[in-house]
């Protein structure tokens, strides 16, 4: 604090810690440390401070501190956001034709979060159409050489029995492995049909 | 460069930095972007902070730039004249 601020009203006082800690606090949310964040504070101190002492006279009032501050950029103006836009966003000429408003609303580009679902949807679709192909193909392979050899062990193991007067389970499972061959293949195809 | 340029003959306090861009360089920028800048550059070691009562009673944050401050000031002039010279070439070009 400076010392004209402590020989300052308790009341007035207080409108412009507010004002200060108001800043601080904006700051606070810029990547700015801690000592860049002091000295900014303490800046704009010493410019109240400065437009204090030009008041013609004694004791500031009230009113004249509410005009200064008012005089001054707002606290948002130090926060995150304005920070990020870039001092030029700020700076302008004088001539009025020419300035932008000083705190018009950002354009901020949007749906960037739904450009992110939408890749994320798009890659993992893409995938499962993959691993539905390769699975399938799989399928096929696994369906074709089990059948062929249910068909064959079958075949082989029910002239087996029938010379040595084997088993009836054992037959029984011979022919249930020989029949398994038509059925599957005719599932499969018929799958194949109902796919294209 | 226009804060570094202000400061380039003489130091100054922050409110004045302020007022001189305004009168001499017809720029409006504003404290929230120059104290910020001003705190910057004296950290990088641009600028120097010398603390001193007013004659009006308060205190004031003189700022001046230090030799790098100067180095880094005529870096950004010859950048500057550069982008300008291509700039202006290219627009006359282009009203021919």
């Amino acid at each position: 604090m400076t010392e004209l601020l402590t020989e300052l009203a308790p009341s007035i006082q207080k409108l412009i810690d507010a004002r200060l800690d108001n800043i601080d606090r904006a700051l606070l949310s810029t990547d700015i440390g801690r000592y860049e964040r002091r000295q900014v504070v303490c800046a704009v101190e010493d410019q109240i401070m400065e437009l204090v002492s030009r008041i013609d006279r004694d004791e500031p009032s009230r009113d004249d501190i509410l005009r200064i501050l008012a005089s001054l950029d707002p606290p948002e103006a130090y926060g995150s956001g304005s920070m990020q836009q870039g001092n030029e966003h700020k700076l302008h000429r004088t001539d009025s034709r020419l300035a932008p408003s000083r705190f018009a609303n950002s354009t901020e580009p949007k749906g960037g979060v739904l450009a992110i679902v939408s890749v994320t949807s798009g890659v993992i679709s893409l995938l499962s159409v993959l691993t539905v192909f390769v699975l399938g193909f799989l399928a096929i392979a696994m369906v074709g050489v089990l059948s062929m050899a249910a068909l064959v062990c079958g075949i082989v193991a029910l002239c087996q029995l029938t010379y040595t007067g084997g088993k009836g389970s054992a037959k029984a499972m011979s022919i249930i492995g020989i029949a398994s061959f038509p059925v599957s293949t005719a599932v499969m195809c018929l799958l194949l049909l109902f796919l294209s | 460069m226009c804060v570094l340029a202000v400061l380039q003959d003489q130091e100054g306090y922050g409110y004045e930095i302020l007022e001189r861009l305004r009168s001499e360089a017809d720029l409006e920028l504003t404290e929230s972007t120059i104290y910020p800048l001003l705190a910057r550059l004296s950290k990088d070691g641009m600028l120097l902070i010398r603390i001193a009562k007013s004659p009006n009673g308060p205190q004031r944050r003189y700022y001046r730039l230090t030799a790098e401050g100067q180095r880094r000031l005529a870096q950004m002039v010859k950048h500057w004249e550069s982008i300008n010279e291509s700039v202006t070439k290219l627009l006359k070009g282009r009203s021919k």
